[in-house]
């Protein structure tokens, strides 16, 4: 399989009314590497994450993940391919416990299917346990170990933040979209979650960032694409970002 | 005594409504104002079948289970792709469709004269003809169901269902198929109220269109919200506390014509404090934190 073949956007389109908010974009990501979509305010980012993620309707275009169009595919079904991301607000089960949190990401569990609820069995029990030893597990990585049975409206935002994260990484997919996953934490707590990120990848995940802090990629980032009013204007190394005149111009304002 | 055993056979009837009507209110956010309805299915089924067909009364409570399933199914496959108060007035619409089914489809249903002389459960040749032995049964069948409904909102489907109520897109994003758990969650709820139905016909040995009204959904949503949503064990000390405390007004000595609206009065003022003083309900979804 070529790297490119991984997953791509191939002309993707999607307007609001009158408004253009994605135009003609199309983009690669690379298995095992971290891409960041930076850009303005309003320049389409999240809008994209919609559109791969299932919530939104493209109005034209093709996504591919592995070769396969997964265009307009319902969100579930996506996720069951192995792409999964986070929410910019979040949208943790703020009524739920931190543990239950993460069983929910869990995927194709015996448990979800009501015969099985209602019959139970020892083979029923096995998994349930084992779920446990593993959200368990997730939680101690995001340092959330003694929170587990705790609502999670008790929860600080840096908490409910890395909480997020665990979250999708209980559903086991290989392909992690992070919607803004440094916004609105402390200093100290972001190099808590990039090297959280690194180390991700590391263990063979693919991570697809957008950030409209140009900065707080930078130094993680493998590749970059900057949008500006729904266009790709730029797509490179860091150090390339950082010398395009035109990125330079549109984003920073310079 | 008897009169006290009527009252706790009516008490079991409303635990089995309110708990499965938690299920979807509490634990799915589905807010159903059908569930009377469903209730008039079993209790129909149950009818038709043991005075045309002598069919065994312990059979009859499935096929008033699998009837009002399929009724649920019609409704839910089409009007759960919406949401919130939309499908709310769809769960009305279907109430009062239900309503009119029972008073105008005379033929079957004997219209607004419903049925009476219903006959007691007869099970390997005992008939539950007292009310004492028909409180055993009917508490038996009461666990029986709250056990099933307990066992699922422990479980990882019941996990799913609150996620769902929770935020939609959340769990869509986590591949929940959410009109799935919706759908489900839907027809297993309103189908157990077809079994509080197969009892009540059989209680009180007389049923027609207005023990099934619109107005008797509301009340089982009052007993949800008063014994608090997300709590099956709310549901059920909610069922108790309202059936039971306006019979006290029978010992008051006060007139029927006047305990009748007071009662309605009574549930009114009930809820409106509740929504004030402790919308959690009495048994809320979790405990609250000491300190």
């Amino acid at each position: 399989m070529a790297e490119n073949d991984y997953f791509q956007l191939l002309d993707v389109n999607k307007n609001f009314g009158g408004l253009a908010a994605v135009r003609n974009v199309s983009f690669a990501v690379e298995p095992r590497k971290i891409t960041s979509l930076i850009g303005p305010n309003g320049a389409g980012k999240t809008t994209i994450f919609n559109l791969i993620s299932g919530h939104l309707l493209p109005d034209q275009g093709q996504i591919l993940f592995r070769g396969q169009e997964i265009t307009a595919w319902p969100p579930h079904r996506i996720v069951g391919l192995g792409i999964t991301r986070t929410f910019q607000d979040l949208r943790l089960f703020q009524k739920m416990t931190v543990l239950h949190n993460i069983l929910v990401g869990f995927q194709n569990r015996k448990g979800e299917h009501l015969t099985w609820a209602l019959l139970g069995g020892p083979s029923l029990k096995a998994e349930e346990k084992a779920d446990l030893q593993k959200a368990h597990d997730l939680l101690r990585l995001v340092e959330l170990g003694k929170k587990a049975g705790e609502l999670v409206e008790n929860l600080s935002y840096g908490e409910q933040k890395l909480l997020s994260l665990a979250r999708v990484l209980a559903t086991d997919a290989e392909l992690l979209m992070l919607d803004e996953p440094a916004s609105g934490l402390p200093l100290g707590e972001v190099d808590r979650m990039m090297g959280l990120i690194q180390s991700l990848v590391k263990q063979g995940k693919t991570v697809f960032i957008v950030e409209h802090n140009m900065e707080a990629v930078m130094g993680l980032s493998d590749r970059v694409i900057v949008l500006n009013f729904g266009e790709k204007i730029a797509e490179g190394t860091p150090v390339e970002i950082q010398k395009n005149p035109e990125v330079i111009k549109v984003y920073l304002g310079i | 005594m008897d009169y006290l055993f009527y009252i706790l056979i009516l008490v079991d009837i409303y635990i089995i409504l309110a708990v499965s009507l938690n299920l979807l209110m509490g634990f799915t956010g589905l807010i159903s104002m059908a569930h009377a309805g469903f209730m008039a299915v079993g209790a129909y089924t149950t009818t038709l079948l043991l005075t045309r067909t002598g069919m065994n009364f312990l059979l009859t409570i499935p096929l008033g289970v699998a009837l009002a399933a399929l009724v649920s199914a019609l409704l839910a496959l089409p009007s759960l792709r919406v949401k919130g108060e939309h499908y709310i007035i769809a769960s009305f619409g279907l109430q009062i469709i239900l309503y009119n089914i029972l008073l105008n489809w005379v033929s079957v249903t004997n219209g607004p004269f419903g049925f009476s002389g219903i006959p007691r459960p007869k099970i390997f040749g005992f008939t539950f003809a007292t009310y004492r032995s028909f409180l055993v049964l009917a508490t038996l069948i009461m666990l029986v169901c709250t056990f099933l409904i307990w066992r699922i909102t422990r479980s990882r489907f019941g996990l799913v269902l609150k996620a769902v109520r929770e935020d939609e897109g959340a769990a869509s994003s986590l591949g929940k198929n959410v009109n799935h758990f919706k759908v489900a969650a839907f027809i297993a709820g309103s189908s157990v109220a077809a079994v509080a139905g197969s009892l009540y016909a059989t209680a009180i040995s007389f049923i027609d269109p207005f023990c099934f009204t619109v107005h008797d959904s509301i009340f089982m949503l009052a007993i949800v919200i008063i014994g608090g949503t997300g709590n099956i064990f709310g549901s059920a000390l909610g069922a108790l506390l309202l059936i039971s405390l306006p019979e006290l007004l029978k010992f008051l000595h006060v007139a029927e014509s006047i305990a009748a609206p007071l009662r309605q009065m009574i549930y009114g003022a009930m809820l409106v404090l509740f929504m004030r003083f402790r919308p959690q309900g009495i048994l809320p979804e979790y405990r609250e934190k000491k300190g």
